[in-house]
């Protein structure tokens, strides 16, 4: 938009200017809503220069539509997104030359092969990376004859990582790298993707799974409903929760929810499937939980103990129930 | 800038397109087909004192290969790249938007010239033709009507929501025009009154026009046909531009 009085718009283009030079990604009050729900609801957030940003949430939580939103793919109804500082629905060729983009949905010809398609797309960027290096770190050397329709779908998937990277971005938006992806793939995307932070490129992700959320996350954003529910550095967000053991009991005559959410240092308890789950943080929780436990009558053989982790929140926050998706 | 993409994209896609079985029926394999098949039985046929049928039948085999890639291919090709998203993928990058409308024309104009150079070949060949015309005034105007029948398509891609109603439109639309415009039986054989309706057939105006042409008409005398399709080309363009679509929904 352009303002006609001169020097708001200078002031405006400063502000920018200094804000853009540590923000990767600015989200301000995004709002999204198609004809039969609001899918995203006021969500603001920013992604700093080199850190990796996760977006979680359920399905049909809004995650695609901000992402979508983001890479100027759809218009927003109110807010506003800078990529880079720039707009993204109005500078869509100058941002996407440093701005690398994997989509949720592997969209490629199936009758086109893996370096006829790589020869296309490395032609759209003024300063490609060779192919032949991207290709090998995502697994894929030796496909480069192959129908793009007959490889797997972790193939698929790994190849559109490789198209996201091809113009040597300073920030990727990746809808889902790691789904469908082996343990052997992940573990070598996550590699390369940490890789590319050290060397200073801004990293958001969105992902269903919490342990990479957890592992390499610098900033977890956690969304359901269209609305962002829980924000910040995930081991952080689990303190914050007191979230740092996870005791599992079984059920049992003599307990409750709330008598359990009066011991000491309990920060959630949660009653699922039979048993109960308590969570809590403190240098003796579980010794002190444990005798607690033992006066009411339950043994040590229906008490189970283990770290508590980001799935442990995400479930807390978002219920257990499976998602009506649209 | 945006020389490279083009370039690199319009080899990709006539890779692609020799690669799809049913348009390269279309376009090389049924001309030359029709061609020997009517050549055979019509070819002889003395038009007027200099002309034989064979010589104005190629310019039904040339209208019913331009038809065919604007009305079939331009759709199918649109379509599918929306539905699959490729469309979407290319949105994510660099690539100027124009840069795939563009190669998407060059390719069909590239694959009328090789359809053509093959019909041609195959006609001096076997039946020895007579050309009477102005070669850069043919080529001329057989362009000007790709222009309308390519903008045709990518109107009709536009407006089918998918691979398969873009497939069923084209095929309609192509099947209609090329059996009443005498691209297939020329229209000489036609009762009285079917030649007075398809007079109004769009693509009887291109096979009409571009056999008078080839005879050594001259273009002044058929500035109705001409008038008809830029009229087309317009509602075409107009329609075109306003159902295009980058996305699915």
């Amino acid at each position: 938009m352009q303002s006609v009085n001169t020097s708001a718009s200078s002031s405006e283009e400063n502000r920018e200017h200094t804000e853009w030079q540590e923000l990767a990604v600015e989200v301000q009050h995004l709002h999204k809503a198609y004809e039969d729900h609001v899918a995203v609801d006021d969500i603001s957030f920013t992604v700093k220069k080199g850190e990796i940003f996760v977006l979680v949430g359920p399905n049909g939580a809004g995650k695609t539509t901000a992402v979508e939103c983001m890479e100027g793919l759809r218009k927003p109804d109110r807010g506003s997104v800078r990529l880079l500082g720039m707009d993204p629905r109005n500078n869509r060729e100058k941002i996407f030359q440093h701005v690398g983009v994997q989509l949720q949905e592997n969209n490629l010809h199936p009758r086109q092969k893996v370096y006829e398609t790589l020869e296309v797309f490395s032609s759209f960027y003024s300063d490609p990376a060779p192919y032949s290096q991207l290709i090998e770190r995502c697994g894929l050397e030796g496909k480069e004859n192959d129908f793009y329709g007959k490889l797997s779908g972790g193939q698929k998937r790994r190849l559109l990582m490789v198209l996201a990277l091809l113009g040597r971005p300073k920030l990727v938006i990746l809808d889902e790298p790691t789904s469908g992806l082996d343990p052997q793939a992940r573990y070598n995307i996550w590699k390369l993707l940490e890789e590319l932070k050290r060397q200073g490129t801004t990293i958001f992700l969105t992902t269903h799974y919490m342990n990479e959320a957890e592992e390499h996350g610098d900033t977890l954003c956690m969304i359901d409903e269209g609305r962002v529910i829980a924000m910040g550095e995930p081991k952080k967000l689990l303190a914050e929760h007191q979230m740092g053991s996870c005791i599992k009991i079984a059920e049992c005559p003599n307990l409750d929810e709330k008598k359990l959410k009066t011991f000491p240092q309990v920060g959630q308890v949660e009653k699922v499937d039979g048993h109960f789950l308590l969570y809590g943080s403190g240098k003796d929780f579980l010794p002190m939980i444990t005798s607690k436990l033992g006066k009411e009558g339950v043994t040590a053989d229906q008490i189970e103990a283990r770290k508590a982790n980001l799935e442990d929140l995400y479930l807390l926050m978002t219920g257990r129930a499976y998602r009506k998706e649209t | 800038m945006v020389i490279k993409p083009i370039q690199r994209m319009f080899k990709a896609e006539i890779k692609l397109f020799l690669r799809e079985p049913f348009a390269m029926f279309f376009t090389l394999l049924f001309p030359v087909i029709l061609l020997l098949l009517f050549g055979s039985v019509y070819g002889d046929m003395p038009i007027s004192k200099e002309y034989r049928f064979i010589d104005t039948y190629m310019a039904s085999l040339f209208a019913m290969v331009i038809a065919n890639l604007g009305l079939v291919s331009i759709p199918i090709t649109l379509a599918d790249y929306r539905e699959r998203g490729v469309l979407k993928q290319y949105q994510v990058t660099p690539v100027p938007k124009f840069a795939f409308l563009v190669v998407q024309v060059l390719v069909q104009i590239f694959m009328f010239l090789i359809s053509a150079v093959l019909i041609l070949a195959v006609a001096e060949l076997v039946f020895d033709l007579k050309f009477g015309g102005n070669v850069l005034i043919v080529s001329g105007f057989l362009l000007f009507s790709m222009a309308m029948l390519y903008a045709v398509g990518f109107a009709i891609g536009g407006l089918a929501s998918t691979v398969r109603t873009a497939q069923t439109a084209g095929m309609a639309v192509f099947f209609v025009l090329f059996f009443t415009s005498g691209a297939a039986i020329p229209r000489g054989e036609f009762p009285k009154w079917l030649q007075v309706v398809t007079d109004y057939v769009p693509l009887s105006h291109v096979v009409d026009v571009t056999s008078a042409l080839w005879m050594g008409d001259a273009i002044g005398k058929h500035t109705d046909s001409l008038i008809l399709i830029t009229v087309l080309l317009v509602i075409a363009l107009v329609v075109a531009k306003w159902k295009f679509r980058w996305q699915s929904s």
